[in-house]
């Protein structure tokens, strides 16, 4: 049990590495998905340790948050590839301007 | 019983390292489609039905879908490699803080058997307790669909 929990939580962690590494708009949010998905897991799981059901709602909520989040990605991503033709973050440093 | 949830939490794990170093987009994101089929039969494994299926509909088969159809939509196949310096040191701090947290957690008394909640007992929670946040998740997604809608659309 408390392996599966810590596998998980390093699971949680290497979403947030394809956020960190990768240049690519996709990968971005493929690792926002990642994170958010194992991070539910780890709320289930709190709550079945501590025998409060309160980890499982935070879970539900998660859910919705993340198709949310995919939602409003995917408009940014179609934008941006109309707006420069390409999806590498790099080429979005002068859109502040 | 402890065996097969840690089977599957492994294989997800060599797949999200699969997803660090691959270059081709569709293959990662057929490699995540894998890992929400797993974490949902972890959850099915830790006896949660509701967010089993859940998990299989919203992310398997709704995030998924909607990531693969954009990536059809705009036409990008391959992307640029991860920088090796940047790689190792963010691999280097990955692993320090996980040692961290497992170190921390090592110490706390796991229960040998989870506990189990009827799903009912958790719905009727949800709708007293925490009717608020469930109803603004709802108004989230409605709003970000139009404004998605709205910001996509030709002008």
């Amino acid at each position: 049990m408390k392996i599966i929990y810590i596998l998980s939580i390093l699971l949680f962690l290497n979403g947030i590495l394809i956020i960190l590494l990768k240049r690519s708009f996709i990968y971005i949010l493929i690792g926002i998905e990642l994170s958010l998905s194992s991070l539910s897991f780890i709320l289930f799981l709190t709550s079945r340790i501590l025998g409060n059901p309160d980890g499982e709602i935070y879970a539900i909520i998660i859910f919705g948050i993340s198709a949310a989040g995919v939602a409003i990605g995917l408009g940014i991503l179609i934008n941006l590839m109309k707006e420069k033709g390409t999806q590498e973050i790099e080429e979005f440093k002068d859109l502040g301007k | 019983m402890n065996g097969i949830p840690l089977f599957f939490i492994i294989i997800s794990l060599l797949i999200s390292y699969y997803i660090i170093f691959s270059r081709k987009i569709i293959y990662s994101v057929l490699s995540l489609f894998l890992i929400f089929i797993f974490i949902g039969i972890l959850y099915l494994l830790m006896g949660s039905a509701f967010l089993f299926i859940s998990q299989i509909l919203i992310y398997a088969g709704g995030i998924i879908v909607l990531i693969i159809f954009a990536i059809y939509t705009v036409g990008i196949k391959e992307t640029e490699g991860i920088n090796l310096k940047e790689g190792f040191i963010a691999f280097v701090l990955n692993f320090l803080i996980f040692f961290l947290i497992a170190k921390i957690l090592k110490d706390y008394p796991f229960p040998k058997k989870i506990i189990s909640f009827k799903m009912d007992f958790v719905f009727d929670k949800l709708l007293k307790d925490y009717l608020i946040a469930f109803e603004i998740v709802g108004l989230l997604i409605v709003i970000s669909i139009i404004g998605t809608f709205l910001s996509v659309k030709e002008k």
